[in-house]
């Protein structure tokens, strides 16, 4: 049932699959370990791995738990690193999901609507200074209300008039993400604050400098969630590649499930958003090239996605950090600096399938 | 079975969600307020130690022996604002010896009242530093390349305080003020970079001055400074005295859209204390035809110094613009250049954007 509609990549097979996958399970490991040798200053790498041996396993000289050396270690380094790895690992999921929840493969996922959304939010926090009760991160946190506002809103728009569908949805999606967008615009204009809207700009490129371990435990444990639980998905996720008809015809109403999908999806993107701000293109090269390699099987493509996602923005993050010396990149601005290209090369290559009806 | 499992699996996330959003921020928020209110208790001992220091009998023998001010100077306590813009407190035991500074005013402040030598490392100029500064600045590590340093080269470094603006402390720099603080390193940011939207003061660069000046035990060259520029406007009041008050625009082209500095600019207000009127008070942006209706006798074109030639680019766009030409300052030469570091966050510099201001006002003063 519906195995005709998935097309192959160059990879085929369980093995390789399997393979493919404990390969970069290893690499994530890796990454991880020789990220953190990596920064702006020069910290010995023997260092590096006593102040995290000492403070994992308790092993070693006590000295290496406190002082500057142990904090930029501790509580700069390895903590954007997993920032890093948890939201490669959210936005590549949530890019699949996407482009299968409304059907098209240049879906992102930002594509309804819940980038504008995170920038009025923290638009509005940075210039009209709401959301000031919130404390600390407060652009983050209403950033991340203006995310999933917003893909509430969507789902209510493409729900008027009759039941929304891939195409709806997308109309929705833009209605939303223009009203933003000029609401935006509009703080950002009326407000006389240079400082804030240099602020805002900044924040937009995206960034994991601010990250915390209280923030990567809130966003890792949205994005396994989320990953588990797309991964549950992955036959409703075909299904939506082959449309409506086909799927009732199989037994299947992807109604319900595609607005389940869109605000699971949402609220992992809104944290992502609340922790790094936005960072472009991972959703969608991502996903193209395991689709690519492996075909577009989301029983296999999910997980992929998922550990190359979380691979890709270790490394990302690290290249903003190296790339000019003593200050860093917003790694925004990097992922679309290569991920355009990338995706440019892919549209331009014939041999490419998305699967489905196309 | 599979339903069942994904079921779960979206209200564990549900449940999760709701907790962190419940949990996160309460638990963000007394995190902050613990740490502020650890470090203004830390302030608070430290200044009782200070205080029972001198009362206390040794104390009293060392300072009989020896007298001098310098002992009883500190600790000080100062005032200055986090990256929310709340007022913190903070306390200096000795004038900090490793002393980062970023952005112009930040830089040139040190640099005048000649504590170079405390600086560790400074960044950020949006134009060169004056010509009298440029020996001083050579003393104080500028680093050229970088325009703000990120937050492992500052921790690497171990400042004592950080002298910048407000921006660099959001948690996408160097992280808020109290974690620094609460580590050892003081911070004071400029007090017209303070978000919030409060309005931009030249009391507030007085303020600013004399503040470093208490941090660093160097109050009578802060006073000085603060003096002068107080003096400048004074005497500019005298000698214009029952003068009708000149009509100002302060404006700034900024792409496709005219920036107009207002009442609560810090340009905006050396002009309202030099005795001129601006004709625009409110609006952050004004368009050709309300400038043209506003029709000041004065107007001031902003500039960034980045790059040569830009002061009279800047001035071409009104003068040179033919919907302008009727405008009673294009026809009477009065549009003049000011440079934006003259009249934003300027501290030291703004002297010169009062003296910019006042000669474009009243030109026979300054002939």
């Amino acid at each position: 049932m519906g195995g005709q509609n998935k097309k192959e990549g160059l990879f085929r097979g369980t093995p390789v699959w399997v393979l493919t996958m404990v390969l970069l399970l290893a690499a994530l490991f890796v990454s991880l370990l020789t990220a953190v040798t990596i920064g702006s200053t020069d910290i010995p790498i023997e260092d590096v791995y006593h102040v995290i041996l000492y403070k994992i396993f308790g092993a070693g000289d006590p000295s290496y738990g406190e002082g500057n050396l142990f904090r930029a270690v501790w509580y700069l380094r390895l903590p954007r690193l997993v920032l890093a790895a948890g939201i490669g690992m959210g936005l590549a999921v949530c890019g699949v999901v996407m482009q299968a929840v409304v059907k098209n493969p240049l879906a992102d996922p930002y594509v309804l609507g819940i980038s504008s959304g995170a920038s009025l939010g923290a638009t509005l926090a940075i210039l009209a200074g709401a959301g000031a009760v919130f404390g600390g991160n407060s652009i983050g946190f209403m950033a991340f209300l203006g995310a999933f506002g917003v893909s509430l809103l969507v789902v209510t728009l493409a729900n008027m008039g009759g039941r929304a569908n891939s195409v709806k949805l997308l109309l929705a999606g833009m209605a939303a993400s223009s009203v933003c967008s000029a609401f935006s615009n509009f703080i950002v204009y009326t407000a006389h604050d240079r400082e804030g809207i240099q602020t805002v700009t900044y924040w937009m490129m995206g960034s994991m400098a601010g990250a915390t371990w209280e923030q990567d435990g809130a966003v890792l444990a949205v994005a396994l969630m989320g990953l588990l639980f797309f991964w549950t998905q992955h036959r409703n996720l075909n299904l939506m590649l082959l449309g409506d008809e086909s799927a009732i015809t199989l037994g299947t109403d992807l109604h319900r499930w595609r607005q389940l999908y869109l605000l699971v999806s949402a609220a992992m993107v809104g944290f992502a958003v609340y922790a790094a701000g936005m960072i472009g293109f991972v959703g969608l090269v991502v996903p193209h090239v395991v689709r690519m390699l492996f075909g577009t099987d989301h029983k296999k493509l999910i997980p992929l996605c998922a550990l190359s996602g979380a691979v890709f923005l270790v490394w990302a993050d690290v290249a903003c950090r190296v790339l000019i010396e003593g200050t860093e990149l917003p790694i925004g601005i990097l992922t679309s600096m290569i991920g355009a290209p990338v995706f440019i090369y892919l549209m331009s290559r014939k041999k490419y399938g998305f699967g489905g009806g196309d | 079975m599979k339903k069942a499992i994904s079921l779960l699996l979206v209200l564990a996330m549900a449940v999760n969600l709701a907790a962190c959003a419940s949990e996160k921020n309460p638990a963000k928020d007394s995190a902050g307020g613990t740490s502020l209110a650890a470090e203004s208790e830390q302030g608070q001992t430290e200044q009782q130690q200070g205080q029972s220091e001198q009362i206390s009998p040794t104390e009293q023998v060392s300072q009989t022996e020896q007298p001098s001010a310098k002992d009883s100077h500190y600790p000080v306590t100062v005032t200055t604002y986090d990256f929310e813009g709340n007022e913190i407190q903070t306390t200096y035991e000795k004038a900090p010896e490793k002393v980062l500074c970023v952005y112009q005013g930040c830089v040139e402040i040190m640099i005048a009242l000649e504590l170079e030598g405390h600086v560790a490392a400074s960044y950020g100029l949006d134009n060169p530093v004056k010509e009298e500064w440029e020996a001083g600045l050579s003393k104080m590590n500028y680093n050229e390349d970088v325009f703000a340093p990120d937050k492992e080269t500052v921790l690497m470094m171990e400042p004592d305080l950080i002298l910048s603006w407000g921006s660099i402390f959001s948690d996408k720099n160097l992280g808020d003020a109290a974690e620094w603080i609460a580590n050892g390193t003081n911070t004071y940011i400029s007090s017209n970079t303070r978000s919030g939207g409060h309005p931009r003061t030249l009391e507030n660069e007085y303020a600013d001055i004399l503040n470093i000046g208490k941090i660093f035990d160097v109050e009578e060259k802060a006073q000085a400074i603060v003096d002068e520029m107080k003096d400048e406007i004074a005497s500019v009041l005298s000698q214009t005295q029952g003068q009708d008050a000149p009509r100002v625009a302060i404006i700034e082209f900024l792409n496709d859209n005219i920036t107009n500095y207002g009442a609560s600019q810090l340009g905006g207000d050396m002009v309202t204390q030099l005795g001129g009127v601006l004709v625009e008070p409110e609006a952050s942006s004004v368009g050709k035809e309300d400038l043209l209706e506003l029709d000041p006798d004065v107007v001031f074109v902003v500039y960034m110094a980045r790059t040569e030639g830009v002061e009279e680019e800047m001035r071409g766009k009104l003068v040179d613009d033919p919907a302008f030409s009727d405008l009673s300052a294009v026809k009477n030469g009065r549009v003049y250049t000011i440079m934006l570091g003259d009249m934003y966050a300027s501290t030291v510099r703004s002297i010169d954007g009062i003296r910019t201001f006042a000669a474009g006002m009243y030109p026979e003063l300054y002939e």
